[in-house]
């Protein structure tokens, strides 16, 4: 194996295994979120986890039956990253994770899940609404409200 | 010169493509934007975001160079 691939494959597993935020294809199972597995596990004292999901919402007289999203992957994560970052550094965290989905999302399905570890609750309780606030308007992620009448919505949070 | 232009969510739709190639001569982002709004005058009334080889463009005096990617973005809806 020459040099520069090694090195390359190297760095492909480093950022793996840095890796804290997740672009998953569908609906966010148990299955497809996996449980935490940090170096730093037996420093946490509290788990702080905030889950979104496809709301039955009525637009119009029209129900929403599913919602689509797109992104630019390597922009959202790379954003989503300084964003954990910053929050770690901040509020001293001990790690935290952001999943996301891609693609069609049925309602009643989880698309979203950020989850956030601490020494103690005060700092989880904090940082949680801050983050989830934060990656909704400033991560490049965007919806398609699907409707029961065979047409759709632009989904819009608004710049800030 | 040549750059790559990618649009995303509402915009792909109005622009009528997900990407292009777009010509300009003066190697700024000005030009460029003016270029796709001539193109597509609809996206002249959006709001969006743009990034130059995947970092937010903070001016419109932001330099290109020949093969730079362009990704205009609407306001975000993540979450």
């Amino acid at each position: 194996m020459k040099i520069n691939t090694i090195v390359a494959l190297r760095r492909c597993l480093v950022d793996e295994f840095m890796r804290k935020c997740y672009l998953i294809e569908g609906e966010l199972s148990e299955e497809r979120i996996q449980a935490y597995s940090g170096s730093e596990k037996m420093r946490i004292g509290a788990k702080a986890t905030f889950e979104g999901y496809v709301r039955e919402d009525l637009i119009n007289s029209s129900k929403v039956t599913a919602l689509e999203f797109t992104a630019h992957p390597e922009i959202a994560i790379e954003t989503a990253e300084s964003l954990i970052t910053k929050y770690i550094t901040n509020y001293k965290l001990i790690d935290a994770r952001i999943f996301h989905s891609l693609g069609k999302v049925d309602v009643g399905n989880k698309c979203f899940q950020v989850e956030v570890f601490a020494s103690h609750r005060k700092e989880a309780f904090l940082a949680l609404p801050e983050i989830v606030n934060e990656f909704k308007s400033t991560v490049p992620l965007f919806g398609k409200e699907l409707l029961d009448d065979n047409t759709y919505v632009w989904k819009e949070n608004k710049y800030e | 010169m040549d750059i790559n232009v990618r649009y995303f969510g509402r915009l792909a739709e109005i622009a009528g493509v997900d990407s292009e190639l777009l010509s300009i001569e003066n190697n700024v982002l000005s030009e460029a934007l003016k270029k796709v709004t001539t193109r597509k005058p609809e996206l002249e009334q959006e709001l969006f975001a743009v990034f130059v080889n995947k970092k937010k463009a903070v001016n419109e005096n932001t330099p290109l160079s020949e093969n730079d990617e362009l990704s205009l973005m609407p306001p975000f809806a993540g979450g």
